[in-house]
């Protein structure tokens, strides 16, 4: 007994030390590519290896600017489906504005504020075997103990994860603060991700992604509810109470957009990739 | 008993060993720039304008927007922000069409983003780091904006001109030069041109606008 519980202390130490050293992984490169042309006439401060001494001197982190929006930097997707894509693409377009939005409208008319946010930190609170599993899976130890004790506090003080009374806590060791699933972990194991793809209703993602999707739907525990379609039932209300926050989203991103297809699907790619980083 | 209480001082001693060194960490941590300084002073007077109970009222509305439009204009650089949304087509471009371009730019983003900013009820941001550049010449200011009732990671991209200027703003983790540059370079792939370009961007920017104006 005494053994197994130092070597307990002794392994969560060793995983503590080895969570900062993966924490490197988000650094960036310290490759400056030249860019003769593409930047040519934009404002280039004289670079002095001073300003880098003092950022390393400081401990800044660091980003490289120059590879970053170089040419041949561009985020390049594979999209090979994109007739496919840019079908349901449409679709979803109109379901989320013209079917979903006004809907969503009537049941938050018809619905306190109280209960949709009940239903929503409820739903939430549900799904934190997939956090707590792809938190472990990337050896983020840190993430997947703060997710534990706010799932412990919420499920308790929280009257079944209805109230999140753990939300304004803020944890004492660093965290990523962003929550993780099995796309995302698939990603830090160093899996790209693959072809870009467009459901029906579901929206943007990718095959790699899709991937997690599936995985993530075996952690839920809505899932295993009896009969499928009374599970279907239940996973698209949770979804459809949330609605409107999306569908928001979605609609000042495609305001802003010259080509809201492309926008929608680099918007995507780059959260994505931003979220696998971290 | 005794083992398991020795395993707990054992766990206690790792926790106090990782507290001491997330401290570490933290006191290591930079002393704010002259680039946040700026970026402070900027958003700090946005926020206040919005909270100014003298723009409460619907009738000053425009006022409203004209003043956090000031605001931006003076530390948000249209031009680095146009040219790198082009990239290397950009040197192709009529110094007039630059400069069309980068003042239809400004008129889309004020039509969407510095609209959306009037009915903001938050408690601002926080600022929570800062990486530079590997060359040291531009510096990333990074931030959580209170945005309801979620904090939204909201990265400043700058570079150091007469002052200290915004080129770049990053979402979520989405970069709004990189988002554009992808849709403009499809565009300027499928043989359009500078002129029809602008076109484009006047024309959303028209088109956003009298969306917005019927749903008001």
């Amino acid at each position: 007994m005494k053994r197994l519980t130092s070597l307990l202390a002794t392994a969560l130490l060793v995983l503590a030390m080895a969570c900062t050293a993966l924490a490197d992984r988000s650094v960036p490169l310290a490759y400056s590519s030249p860019e003769p042309q593409g930047t040519a006439t934009l404002a280039m401060a004289d670079t002095t290896s001073k300003d880098q001494l003092y950022a390393q001197r400081m401990g800044l982190d660091t980003f490289d600017d120059e590879a970053e929006y170089a040419n041949s930097a561009d985020s390049s997707v594979n999209d090979p489906l994109e007739g496919w894509n840019r079908f349901w693409f449409s679709f979803n377009d109109s379901l989320y504005i013209d079917v979903l939005k006004p809907l969503h409208k009537g049941y938050s008319a018809v619905t306190p504020w109280e209960l949709r946010a009940g239903v929503s930190n409820f739903f939430h609170n549900l799904l934190f075997p997939v956090r707590f599993v792809s938190a472990i899976l990337q050896g983020k130890l840190a993430d997947a103990s703060v997710e534990s004790a706010r799932f412990i506090v919420n499920t308790t003080a929280g009257f079944g994860g209805l109230m999140n009374p753990a939300e304004d806590k803020k944890p004492l060791i660093k965290v990523s603060g962003d929550e993780e699933d099995l796309g995302q972990t698939f990603g830090a194991w160093g899996m790209g991700e693959g072809l870009y793809i467009v459901w029906p209703l579901l929206g943007p993602s990718s095959l790699r992604d899709s991937a997690g999707m599936v995985g993530d739907s075996f952690l839920n525990p809505v899932s295993y509810i009896t009969p499928w379609h009374s599970s279907l039932g239940v996973k698209g209300y949770g979804e459809f109470n949330d609605m409107d926050q999306r569908i928001t989203q979605y609609e000042e991103l495609k305001k802003s957009a010259i080509e809201p297809y492309l926008a929608i699907r680099n918007a995507y790619i780059q959260s994505r990739r931003a979220r696998v980083a971290k | 008993m005794i083992g398991f209480l020795s395993g707990i001082r054992g766990i206690a001693r790792a926790l106090v060993l990782c507290l001491v060194l997330t401290l570490c960490a933290s006191a290591a941590q930079a002393a704010p720039s002259a680039a946040q300084d700026a970026l402070k002073k900027s958003l700090d007077t946005v926020f206040s304008t919005l909270n100014d109970p003298q723009y409460k009222d619907e009738a000053n509305r425009e006022e409203l927007l004209n003043r956090i439009e000031t605001v931006v204009q003076s530390i948000f650089d249209y031009t680095e922000f146009s040219a790198r949304t082009v990239g290397r087509k950009w040197h192709k471009f009529t110094p007039d069409q630059q400069h069309r371009f980068a003042s239809a730019f400004a008129d889309l983003i004020r039509a969407t983003y510095i609209e959306r900013v009037k009915g903001y009820s938050g408690n601002g941001v926080t600022y929570v780091g800062e990486r530079r550049s590997t060359k040291g010449d531009k510096v990333e200011i990074q931030t959580l904006l209170d945005y309801q009732g979620k904090s939204v990671p909201v990265d400043y991209r700058m570079l150091q001109k007469d002052t200290w200027v915004i080129y770049d703003v990053i979402v979520e983790g989405v970069s709004l030069v990189k988002n554009y540059r992808t849709q403009f370079q499809e565009l300027l792939n499928d043989d359009e041109n500078a002129d029809s370009l602008i076109a484009r961007v006047k024309a959303r920017a028209e088109e956003v606008r009298t969306q917005s104006g019927k749903t008001d």
